[in-house]
């Protein structure tokens, strides 16, 4: 039983590895790929082969990340999530966290749907999902700077 | 009621047309409509920082600050 905070911990580590490494893929190289590709007429290529696989690791190690997070603040979730005494800072980086997981499976994950035809749309409805996705995805690219600022700040960085 | 327009009582006290309501207005040519067009021109040169890499780089970064602030204020340091 002592080994499980350590467990939680590894996994929240390495599932945030990939949510966060995702969405940085996303905004830092996809985005401006699709671009290049699309003038050279190869955008196919990253829409159907790399961009799903792509979003169905993004989606679940956000879940497995927040998880993982919960069962590591373990009796002390009300605490952070309430900004209690010890707990301001890893509460406010819990709330980023949630507040991103619910960006990725309210918002981007349920326009990207429309984008990879796996629900039908108009092309007028694909290109607003498009938008809302990319902004959405930028948002959470915002966020991640803070949220990673108070994950650290909780132990390293005395206020 | 199509093409009438019943605005608050400032600006008009009874039912207008849409038209005869906005030739009265172009026509006084007084600040409401110069602040009108002024604050239009201004939203159409503003762009959303996170439509640029940079953008929701510095804008976390400025989020990052206004937070650590109000962490500070909660811990009480």
């Amino acid at each position: 039983m002592d080994m499980l905070p350590g467990i939680y911990r590894w996994i929240h580590i390495m599932a945030g590895i990939m949510w966060v490494g995702l969405l940085y893929y996303f905004n830092f190289v996809q985005v401006a790929a699709m671009k290049s590709a699309q003038a050279d007429g190869t955008a196919a290529g990253i829409s159907k082969h790399v961009a799903p696989r792509a979003l169905f690791y993004f989606r679940w190690a956000a879940l497995v990340t927040w998880l993982a997070g919960a069962a590591l603040l373990g009796s002390n979730f009300v605490a952070a999530f309430t900004f209690q005494s010890g707990f301001q800072k890893i509460g406010i980086g819990a709330w980023l966290g949630t507040i991103m997981l619910l960006n990725v499976w309210g918002i981007i994950w349920r326009n990207q749907k429309k984008i990879l035809g796996i629900v039908p749309a108009t092309d007028e409805e694909k290109n607003k999902a498009r938008r809302v996705a990319f902004i959405a995805s930028r948002t959470n690219t915002a966020l991640s700077i803070p949220m990673l600022f108070f994950m650290v700040a909780q132990t390293h960085i005395p206020m | 009621m199509r093409g009438v327009d019943r605005r608050p009582f400032l600006f008009a006290p009874y039912p207008v047309s849409v038209n005869a309501y906005d030739n009265r207005l172009l026509r006084r040519g007084g600040a409401v409509p110069t602040l009108i067009a002024d604050s239009q021109r201004e939203e159409e040169n503003m762009k959303n920082p996170l439509e640029s890499l940079w953008g929701t780089v510095i804008t976390g970064l400025v989020l990052t600050v206004i937070l650590y602030y109000l962490a500070k204020s909660l811990v009480g340091g």
